[in-house]
């Protein structure tokens, strides 16, 4: 039996470097105009290590931290543990309870529900395209994606459970010992669960809207609406001076006036007044998806949304400068929602196999 | 006898009364001389005669002498003479107190005696001119083999062209004009065999964006990226990769964002390999491809503060390679791939360093090669050298005696007694009458400040501008007064690209920033005691163009003028009149004329129209100044529309209609606004004139671009240079 399974990895590994060859010799640049979101090329020599290919309209370069580069086998156990139960201090919630795939990784809910069924105080965020984020969480308090990982699996209302704990549990499952060793040469620990969790997210991209179409060439991609709605998104909107760039996030905070005087927002990380009320701007991507809208989940459909900004915001006496009443028509809204839902990306999937929530035994 | 008696003691009375009228004449007249020489005439050896006397016979004004010395040391370098280093030397030693020009003459000295290794003159790096291709010499990029330039050319629209210095012929290889139909065109990238020129062409409207298309040496170009009507995006060359399959490109979008990545050259999608964040709001500069096609390396960082990167072609890997709390930019690989060239201050001044690099890491400590970059745009490294571009410009102010009642000269122009010369902008008389502000910098000391001085002298008081405050490349061109005398104030655009209104109050010297709601850039003018202020929407950037009144306190606004067509003419400049009823601004009726705004009323009326044949000075700051009675406008009249604007003569325009009065400039005004030999023609703008009508101010300005080779930039490679750190 041994042998056989020996055998069966020997011939799996000659395909894959067989793979690898025959992939080596494609230009990058058909590589690169050819993606497919979830991709799989082989590992490089670089620090990422990076083993998919980022799809259209994100960068090709995925950030990742020379401690923790990204491989498939952290890929693997990644997904595999961004669904284990056993992470969260009452066995039943996991990472997946929030952050679920169809939602593009929310969970439809006005405020976050975790372990004991505890309601957090703030709508789930999103973990597509967070590799490329440089500021975590709605008060910006998780500076790297390990950060916001650790915090998350520990969090009251999150997962309620440490690192350290979480890892004690899953190294009495031999599956999970042989994944940790696959992945890091080591056993299991707190800190490779975080790392691991880590690379998962990163490898959780969505790209290749219509939007992302249109602008690699396909003229039809955007619908009239849409493309008068990023006019307005870009210009009398003013949507662009926040939600800017490939992610639509400008990675920074701002006080738009939503639940002014119920959540002090950043100011709790920092103290400092003028942070009062400032959240960090959400990508949107896949917004289409992830209703109900702001840190507080307040609003339900992005008319609402547009609505807000159009009125203004609410008027604080840390409200951002550029936010300010925007005088659109119905139909200009209506255009703007379009446009909106052109960002929705092909695939709300991480790479390879769909995820899961049953855990391998 | 005695009539040779008499002729002696004529002669003697005459010799005296000689040197006492030259001793009467101030040291800052004989230093403006000395300036005049220099810059107008081109008579360096006299110019250095008369600086040298400011230095001997007024010594007593230290400031004055420092200053003197700094301007035979450059006088001599013109001349190509060994004497500049004598000169920085004593400077240095003898004035130590005088910081800005010791600080000047250390720049220069460290420029001048860089030591040769091995002492072998011949391998220490040359500077050579390289020719210039035009009156306007806006050099883009060299070719691959050093011997062409790629330069935009303004003769009859923004065009590309390209200079063959073999031949000294230069070729038009576009066709655009002025209209606002046409296009123009914008960054040169040269194809590795040197036979095509990748460029952007953009549409004069703000929204649309820009093409990217590739020219021959011929002249006929081929589209590679189309802008698409409602999409603004505008795709920079920055490279082509050596095999000339693809070009590096810097992709800008409408939220002002970019990304670094790759266009087939046949036309093709943008392959996105990096994103980066904008620096201040500014443009970020265009990323280098190596020779061998493995790496682009590119900056990025916060304001001050940037790093150089490389990214591998397939977007998989990144370092940084420089990574010093400097402000290191413009990266250039050398031919061999071996070294990345940058500007960088992390010595305290602007320098030129290279760092070995190899598989995209950084190998050991960077090296300096040349001082005094802090004007210099790196062009390329091609086979012959090193090649930057240099932007010397001058803006001074003058003052001026006029008649009260006319505003024609009854005197000469002097220039402001303020020890820093050559960028002092946007002068004005406070309503008193009692003081002139303007705005300062200097190239040892690029950070603006406002400078409020007594027109005939003395200590100025001088208020440094919060560097945050705004982004602004040259500095502010609409400081203006408060009513009360109390403050001062002007417009500008902080990093995001918004708007932003800089306030200071004098009795406490404290600035503060207010969000001023544009998103282009605007003119304001104050009220009497700086709580409200008007200021323009301009057409491009607004749906609602016109003249708006804003509370600072609680930001209600009052629309004192709509502007019911859109048109493609701006706001140029905005003026009140000394009892701040009306408004003098300039550029609104669609053919650069003067329209008059009644702030209550909101009333307008044009007074003042181009006739055929004539433009009034249309330079962004150019707004006519109101006579003191309120009844009138001064303006200089500018001959050659086009790049090149001669002031002829000045115009008195009444408000309430009637004749234009044209008057000369006066002798010794026509005589500065000259072009000295082989200089530039220097430009006026910002007149002012002050509350008593004895005076008028103005700037007078000069700005050419010259473009240089270093040869051998590499002759200090495997040396380090002391106290540098990667």
């Amino acid at each position: 039996m041994r042998q056989a399974s020996c055998r069966r990895r020997v011939f799996l590994g000659l395909l894959f470097t067989l793979a690898v060859m025959t992939v080596e010799t494609r230009s990058r640049l058909e590589l690169a105009a050819s993606r497919d979101a979830g991709a799989v090329v082989p590992q490089s020599e670089n620090p990422s290590g990076l083993p998919l290919i980022p799809p259209l309209g994100l960068d090709l370069y995925l950030p990742a931290p020379p401690e923790n580069p990204v491989t498939a086998e952290k890929l693997a156990l990644g997904r595999r543990l961004f669904a284990e139960e056993r992470l969260s201090a009452d066995g039943r919630t996991s990472c997946a309870s929030c952050h679920q795939r169809e939602r593009a990784f929310t969970d439809g809910r006005r405020l976050a529900r975790g372990v004991y069924g505890r309601t957090g105080r703030r709508n789930v965020p999103s973990i597509l395209n967070r590799a490329y984020g440089t500021a975590f969480a709605w008060d910006g308090r998780a500076a790297t994606v390990e950060d916001q990982v650790r915090r998350a699996i520990s969090g009251h209302t999150d997962l309620g459970l440490s690192a350290a704990l979480a890892a004690e549990r899953l190294s009495h499952d031999a599956t999970y010992t042989a994944a940790f060793e696959a992945a890091f040469a080591a056993p299991v620990s707190g800190e490779a669960l975080v790392k691991a969790i880590a690379t998962f997210v990163r490898g959780a991209l969505s790209a290749g809207s219509p939007f992302d179409r249109f602008l690699a060439g396909d003229t039809a991609a955007l619908s009239p609406a849409s493309r008068r709605g990023y006019t307005l998104f870009t210009g009398q909107a003013r949507c662009g001076r926040c939600h800017a760039g490939p992610l639509f996030t400008d990675e920074d905070l701002h006080n738009t006036g939503v639940s002014w005087g119920r959540d002090a927002g950043r100011f709790e990380v920092t103290g400092l007044p003028q942070d009062r009320g400032r959240f960090k701007t959400p990508s949107l991507r896949n917004v289409a998806l992830t209703a109900p809208y702001m840190h507080d989940g307040s609003l339900n459909s992005l008319e609402a949304v547009v609505e807000f900004y159009n009125r203004g915001g609410r008027r604080n006496p840390n409200l951002d400068p550029a936010i300010r009443p925007l005088h659109l028509s119905s139909d200009q809204r209506s255009d703007l929602v379009a446009f909106l839902r052109a960002l929705q990306g092909e695939a709300a999937a991480t790479t390879g196999a769909a995820l899961s929530s049953e855990v391998p035994k | 006898m005695r009539h040779w008696r008499l002729v002696w003691t004529i002669a003697a009375v005459a010799s005296l009364s000689a040197g006492i009228a030259s001793q009467t004449q101030s040291g800052h007249a004989v230093f403006e001389q000395a300036l005049a020489k220099e810059r107008v005439d081109g008579n360096l050896p006299e110019a250095i005669r008369l600086y040298e006397r400011v230095v001997t016979e007024f010594a007593s004004d230290r400031a004055l002498a420092a200053q003197a010395l700094v301007q035979v040391g450059l006088c001599y370098e013109k001349l190509g003479r060994d004497d500049a280093v004598r000169v920085y030397e004593r400077l240095v030693r003898d004035f130590a107190d005088q910081e800005d020009a010791v600080e000047q003459a250390r720049v220069r000295l460290a420029a001048l005696k860089r030591p040769a290794p091995g002492g072998a003159a011949a391998t220490m790096p040359v500077v050579r001119a390289f020719p210039r291709v035009d009156s306007i010499n806006d050099v883009q990029a060299l070719s691959p083999d050093g011997t062409k330039a790629a330069f935009i050319t303004y003769d009859k629209g923004q065009n590309l062209a390209v200079y063959d210095a073999v031949s000294q012929q230069a070729t038009r290889l576009t066709d655009f004009d002025w209209s606002s139909a046409s296009s123009w065109v914008s960054s040169a990238a040269w194809s590795p065999e040197g036979r095509r020129i990748a460029y952007m062409a953009c549409s004069w409207r703000p929204d649309t964006g820009c093409d990217m298309r590739v020219a021959t040496l011929t002249g006929e170009s081929r589209l590679i990226v189309r802008r698409e009507e409602g999409i603004a995006i505008w795709p920079g060359p920055a490279g082509w990769l050596p095999d000339g399959s693809a070009l590096v490109v810097m992709l800008g979008r409408a939220d002002n964002t970019y990304s670094i990545g790759l266009v087939p050259a046949a036309g093709g999608p943008f392959t996105q390999l990096r994103s980066i964040g904008s620096w201040a709001g500014q443009y970020p500069e265009w990323p280098k491809v190596s020779p061998d096609g493995r790496w682009i390396a590119f900056s990025e960082g916060s304001q001050g503060m940037r790093g150089i990167h490389v990214i591998s072609r397939d977007g998989r890997t990144a370092h940084r390679i420089t990574d010093r709390p400097a402000d290191d930019h413009q990266p250039l690989w050398s031919p061999d791939g071996r070294h990345v060239a940058f500007l960088s201050n992390r010595n305290g001044s602007a320098a030129l360093w290279t760092v070995a690099v190899r598989d995209g890491q950084a190998v050991g400590e960077p090296v300096r090669i040349k001082e005094g970059m802090q004007d210099a745009n790196l062009l390329g490294w091609t086979t012959r050298g090193l090649a930057y571009s240099e932007h010397l410009r001058t803006d001074d102010i003058y003052t001026m005696p006029v008649d009260p009642a006319s505003g024609e000269p009854v005197g000469s122009p002097r220039l402001i007694p303020y020890r820093r010369t050559g960028r002092n902008i946007a002068p004005g008389w406070s309503p008193d009458g009692k003081y002139l502000a303007f705005v300062a910098s200097s190239a040892a000391e690029p950070d603006h400040r406002a400078v409020v001085l007594l027109p005939s002298g003395g200590e100025p008081r001088e208020f440094p501008i919060p560097p945050s405050a705004y982004a602004y490349a040259q500095g502010p061109y609409d400081l203006r007064w408060f009513g009360d005398n109390s403050g001062l104030g002007f417009s500008g655009l902080d990093g995001r690209g918004d708007g932003v209104l800089v306030r200071l109050t004098l009795a406490t010297g404290e600035w503060k920033t207010y969000p001023l709601p544009v998103k282009t850039w605007t003119r304001i003018e104050w009220n009497a005691d700086g709580s409200r202020y008007l200021y323009a929407r301009q057409d491009f950037g607004s749906d609602d163009p016109g003249i708006v009144e804003r509370d600072l306190q609680s930001d209600r606004e009052r629309i004192v003028f709509r502007r019911n067509v859109k048109s493609n003419d701006w706001f140029r400049g905005l003026r009140f009149s000394p009892d701040r009823r009306s408004l003098a601004i300039k550029g609104t009726s669609g053919s650069q004329g003067i329209v008059i705004l009644d702030v209550e009323t909101g009333q307008t009326r044009l007074v003042y129209d181009k006739a055929v044949g004539e433009t009034l000075t249309s330079d962004f700051s150019a707004v006519p100044t109101w006579s003191p009675n309120g009844r009138a406008l001064l303006v200089f009249r500018t001959d050659n529309p086009g790049t090149e604007k001669q002031a002829t003569d000045l115009r008195l325009i009444p408000v309430d209609g009637g004749e234009v009065r044209r008057m000369p400039l006066g002798a010794e005004l026509t005589r500065l606004l000259s072009p000295g030999r082989g200089a530039p023609r220097p430009t006026v703008r910002d007149i002012v004139w002050s509350p008593d009508g004895g005076h008028v101010a103005f700037v007078v300005s000069s700005s050419r671009l010259e473009t240089w080779v270093i040869e051998n930039p590499m002759a200090l490679a495997g040396t380090t240079d002391a106290g540098s750190r990667k």
